[in-house]
């Protein structure tokens, strides 16, 4: 078999894509627990944790320009080192919405929270297991598979649009109800935000997915 | 009958057709019915495994391969719609219309001046005509500027990369359509052979170019269009895929070409 070196490489990339996608997917679930339990630092540890995220990010670009120096690859081999780049990017950018909701869980404070938040915990669910889903596509090779878990992934992101226009709804009467709350409902407004920007590039990564079998 | 690519090759932009080319050596098939059209002014480069027929190929576009005498051609290649195998065509005409340049630099034995101007002589310039062919040819080339105070050193004492300039000078002198180059970069540096991809690109601006090479990143930087060949059953070549660049080095369609230019095999 040619290239055995080159086929490390990328099943050691894609192995560490795993890592990186994992640590993230913790980051988002803490950054809500945070919210949730108002715990203070457990937020901070969000923070602190996204250098970790930033680190990984460097690192596997790194490994992805040492690939194409060394290795200078071609057709679905340059595809698939030219996604990753991509999708590394992508969940760099989603550590930082988490930790976006750390910093937001600071500034909510330790009073008790102005709603029940029973809509963004389901949020939270959903997007985790959405990016879960859309990180594992990215590493299958079977077009069918690749195929059906996408229609699965656009059919999820969906929900969560829908569920954040209920907590947006929500939260407006809120602040017509209880104008003091004003500057904490704005906060949920944009963890709810955060949840649904991570579904959206969730969809980016299942869409590069859909590229790399050729669809 | 064999397989046709790429639908979207204007056939009035076409310079040279190969129609169902089969090449033997004795009773020994090297090439089976390759079909496929080079288009006018863009660098096509035949790329796949050693002795899967490329350069076989490549000499049928300019008769070359009548000078081997076990070589026989079926099928035909037409150069600006005309048969380069008729009975009436000129083989001399045709390698001064279609030139070659080859893998270890040839010039002849001479000086550079007498290099270039070798063909232009024959056929029957003046000689101040000459002199202004040989600039132009040698700008062409770029290596006027190298050369221009030593006009009259052997030709031979030029470096490998400035030898392989001369030989394409010595080619554009006669005023070519389409320039053949078989491999011409394997024996040069990388500074000559940058070089060397430089001029191949500036010369596709006027002159069409068919490259056989093995460098398959030299064929990604240099080429628009792309024929993959290889030796299927028997060791017999064929035309597996043809293509654009983006196509054939970014998201081949046949498996073989795919396996091929991502190096896991040939």
């Amino acid at each position: 078999m040619a290239r055995v070196e080159f086929d490390q490489e990328l099943e050691r990339l894609e192995r560490e894509i795993k890592i990186m996608a994992s640590t993230v997917e913790s980051s988002i679930e803490n950054s809500i627990n945070s919210l949730l339990e108002q715990n203070i630092e457990l937020a901070k540890d969000v923070i602190k944790g996204d250098d970790i995220i930033d680190k990984m990010c460097d690192d596997l670009e790194e490994l992805c320009m040492s690939i194409l120096r060394r290795q200078a690859p071609l057709a679905s081999d340059l595809r698939e080192i030219v996604s990753c780049m991509y999708v590394i990017e992508e969940l760099e950018r989603i550590g930082d919405y988490a930790e976006g909701i750390a910093v937001l869980t600071i500034k909510m404070g330790v009073r008790p929270l102005p709603t029940d938040l029973v809509i963004i915990p389901k949020m939270s669910i959903n997007t985790v297991e959405m990016l879960r889903m859309s990180t594992e596509t990215f590493l299958i090779k079977d077009p069918k598979e690749v195929r059906d878990r996408f229609n699965k992934i656009k059919k999820q992101d969906d929900v969560i649009d829908e569920l954040n226009s209920d907590v947006r709804t929500r939260l407006i009467q809120l602040m017509k109800n209880k104008p003091h709350e004003i500057e904490r409902a704005t906060y949920l407004l944009w963890v709810a935000h955060n949840l649904e920007r991570i579904a959206d590039r969730g969809v980016n990564i299942a869409e590069r997915s859909m590229l790399l079998v050729g669809n | 009958m064999g397989k046709e690519f790429i639908d979207s090759i204007d056939k009035n932009d076409t310079i040279l057709m190969t129609e169902n080319l089969s090449v033997y050596y004795g009773k020994t098939k090297a090439v089976n019915d390759v079909t496929f059209n080079i288009p006018r002014k863009k660098i096509v480069a035949l790329i796949g495994p050693s002795g899967c027929g490329k350069s076989t190929l490549i000499r049928c576009f300019n008769r070359m391969n009548d000078l081997i005498p076990s070589a026989k051609v079926e099928g035909d290649v037409k150069y600006n719609k005309t048969s380069i195998y008729s009975d009436k065509s000129d083989p001399t005409y045709i390698r001064f219309k279609i030139g070659m340049v080859f893998q270890k630099p040839n010039p002849f034995p001479k000086s550079i001046f007498e290099n270039v101007a070798f063909g232009p002589k024959i056929n029957g310039f003046k000689n101040n005509e000459i002199e202004s062919i040989v600039e132009s040819s040698l700008q062409q080339a770029a290596l006027w500027d190298e050369v221009k105070d030593r006009l009259d050193d052997n030709g031979l004492e030029l470096s490998g990369g400035q030898q392989q300039r001369l030989c394409i000078a010595r080619a554009l002198a006669v005023n070519p359509e389409i320039i053949l180059m078989d491999e011409p970069a394997s024996a040069l540096d990388p500074v000559s052979t940058s070089k060397l991809e430089d001029l191949i690109k500036d010369l596709s601006r006027n002159v069409t170019i068919v490259i056989v090479t093995h460098n398959m990143q030299q064929a990604t930087r240099i080429c628009d269009y792309a024929a993959v060949m290889m030796a299927g059953q028997e060791r017999i070549g064929e035309l597996i895929e043809y293509g654009t660049n983006d196509s054939v080095f970014g998201n081949p369609k046949d498996k073989r070409t795919e396996d091929y230019v991502t190096g896991r095999i040939g």
